[in-house]
């Protein structure tokens, strides 16, 4: 143990060489949440209420339009499938007594065919009994309807698409009619044509009949009707250009920076209608958006700390009573702060919304479900509402001198240009989904001049969203 | 146990449970720093977490160059200085009439406990105590304690020799008083 030091350097080095203290927890509390780029100082902190709102908003709305357009298009393809197989059953019927070619690929679709066939009489009967409540006239009317058209197919000689197209008209009489309708179409075309969908492998048997139509090339008309594509029926969406105006409804997260301090961004979000006007490629867009943003600052407040109270005499009187003159001490209670002023910190947020107007024009070109674009313009976004907190500092018996919003100022008019370059798909024939990130140079501050040195500050975001096409 | 790189890393990128552990390690050792600057525990927190916020918002300039720890501290230091000069008017007042070139005669100190140094050091007038704490602790040379504090050079060494002398007697006193003490009991 050490005895002694020979000068007051050494005894206070060495007493406090290992000096340690705990500090309260409230201090790393407050440190926490003062950490640039943790918590509540974090961009992506502030986003993830609206971010998750918007982003959820546009994945349902997506989910929702393209689960409406796909149950059309797949109910027309099976329609579609169901009258090309019926087609082709009546095809490879016919062509049964020549179908013993040495090709074992076309013995093989004629055997799966038949197998078809015979699938589609049990159905038939089914159908036939539970049919009973149809009319006979309604009965004539669709077999007079069919006969029709394999008619035309057989005088036309029909390309495929003729055939795709008369099938067309013929499937969207039979939408309007009733689902018994339906089952008697099948009947009076005297095959199994609207079953044979139901008959696992129905739209293999296309495809295969198809193969063996093109080798059975003997003259026959049958064998020179082609059935559409099966992947690609006209009667499905096919994405293509569907006007040149689109309406647009997108939602916007976006980081700003200011480059002269690296301490200071502040974070919004913005939910913009759009029109878009697109003509040879170029595009012009225009529209309105709200704005929201904030900034995370603190309130600084000075305050006097309390120290206790005292009773303070202010006057003394003199009672006379019956045991002599007795004095009586009038007496106030006088507060006592500590004379050293002290500052304190208290986080605040400042809330903005802008009325924002863009105008861009751009360049873009449209595939078959995936679309390309840039684009830039200038903007202007107008300061509409502001929010700002009142301190919220909890003095107890402290005395507040004062508290200042340490927050700058926001400028009520801004100006910037904004760039972008982003690419859509196409969920169906009139919606597509838009992914564009954006970056936007702000013509000065955001903030009121000579408060904040931020000139030229730029933002960097992210859109998504919704295009409806007209 | 984490190495210091590790911590730094992790807080450069953002990581809270870097920061925490940051904060729990040395922040025992700083406040013990803070409190030889400040006249009451009060102000010693409050630089505490102002330099903390300055330690983690600068972090990621911190070139691992030097000492983690001298980093830190250094940090610390300044932030209580500027504390101190914001919050609190220097005083130079004369504490006794040492004069400048006081030399501390040769005797023997017996250890005395950090807490109560502290509380010695804390009755020094503001000005002193920085003096004191720069040149004993930080180990800064009378120019550079000048430099930092604005004051002259000779302010500072006869800053220095006053207080000293001043903590000899407060030293000496509560010999004194301690010696009363056995005697009477």
């Amino acid at each position: 143990m050490n005895q002694g030091y020979k000068n007051i350097d050494d005894l206070f080095r060495s007493e406090f060489k290992d000096f340690e203290l705990d500090p309260p927890e409230h201090v790393w509390e407050n440190v926490k949440h003062s950490i640039p780029g943790s918590g509540r100082n974090n961009p992506f902190y502030r986003f993830r209420y609206g971010g998750i709102i918007g982003l959820s908003s546009i994945l349902i709305l997506a989910g929702l339009f393209s689960f409406m357009d796909f149950s059309k298009t797949a109910d027309v393809n099976t329609d579609t499938v169901a009258l090309n197989s019926s087609i082709e059953g009546t095809t490879l019927q016919a062509q049964e007594p020549v179908a013993g070619v040495s090709d074992n690929k076309n013995v093989a679709t004629v055997e799966f065919a038949n197998e078809v066939l015979e699938y589609s009489e049990e159905v038939l009967t089914q159908t036939v009994e539970t049919s009973s409540n149809i009319t006979s006239s309604d009965i004539s009317e669709i077999e007079n309807e069919t006969s029709d058209i394999k008619n035309n197919l057989i005088a036309n000689n029909s390309s495929s698409n003729d055939l795709n197209a008369t099938a067309s008209s013929f499937i969207i009489d039979t939408d309007t009619e009733s689902e018994n309708e339906d089952n008697l179409l099948a009947m009076a075309d005297g095959t199994e044509q609207m079953h044979v969908t139901s008959l696992p492998g129905a739209y293999e048997s296309n495809v295969k009949s198809s193969e063996f139509n093109e080798n059975q090339s003997d003259g026959n008309i049958e064998n020179e009707i082609t059935p559409s594509e099966p992947n690609t029926p006209e009667f499905k969406s096919d994405y293509g250009k569907k006007g040149n105006i689109l309406l647009g409804l997108t939602f916007t997260p976006e980081i700003t920076f200011f480059p002269s301090d690296n301490n200071l961004t502040n974070q919004s979000y913005s939910v913009d209608g759009s029109v878009i006007y697109k003509f040879s490629g170029y595009l012009l867009q225009s529209g309105v958006g709200v704005q929201f943003a904030s900034d995370d600052g603190n309130y600084k407040v000075d305050y006097q700390k309390f120290l206790g109270t005292y009773e303070d005499v202010y006057n003394v009187t003199f009672d006379t009573t019956a045991s002599g003159v007795v004095p009586v001490y009038h007496t106030q209670t006088v507060e006592v702060y500590d004379s050293i002023s002290r500052v304190t910190l208290t986080p605040t947020k400042n809330k903005y919304t802008y009325l924002q107007i863009p105008l861009l024009f751009g360049y873009g070109e449209d595939y078959k479900r995936i679309s390309w674009f840039v684009k830039g313009g200038p903007s202007v976004a107008i300061l509409i509402n502001e929010g700002q907190p009142s301190v919220n500092f909890d003095s107890g018996n402290n005395r507040v001198l004062n508290y200042e919003n340490e927050l700058p100022a926001r400028i009520n008019t801004n100006w910037s240009f904004v760039f972008s370059a982003g690419v859509g798909y196409k969920l169906g024939n009139h919606i597509s989904i838009t992914l564009e990130p954006t970056m936007r140079f702000y013509m000065k501050s955001a903030y009121e001049r000579n408060v904040v040195t931020t000139k030229h500050p730029y933002s960097l975001g992210i859109r998504t969203g919704l295009l409806f096409g007209f | 146990m984490i190495g210091d790189d590790k911590i730094i890393e992790g807080c450069k990128k953002g990581k809270k449970r870097s920061q925490n552990r940051l904060y729990e390690k040395y922040a025992p050792g700083m406040l013990g720093v803070c409190l030889r600057y400040c006249t009451n525990m009060t102000e010693a927190e409050d630089v505490l977490q102002e330099g903390f916020i300055k330690v983690f918002t600068h972090i990621k300039n911190f070139r691992s160059e030097g000492s983690f720890e001298g980093w830190i501290r250094r940090i610390m230091v300044n932030t209580a200085l500027t504390y101190i000069k914001k919050n609190v008017k220097y005083s130079y007042e004369n504490i006794d009439n040492i004069p400048a070139d006081y030399q501390e005669e040769e005797v023997v100190y017996s250890p005395v406990s950090p807490e109560v140094l502290i509380k010695i050091l804390q009755s020094l007038p503001d000005g002193y105590r920085n003096v004191i704490n720069l040149y004993i602790f930080e180990g800064y040379a009378h120019k550079e304690i000048a430099e930092i504090l604005g004051i002259s050079e000779s302010t500072s060494k006869s800053q220095l020799s006053k207080a000293k002398k001043f903590l000899r007697n407060k030293l000496e006193e509560r010999n004194k008083v301690l010696t009363t003490s056995t005697a009477n009991g």
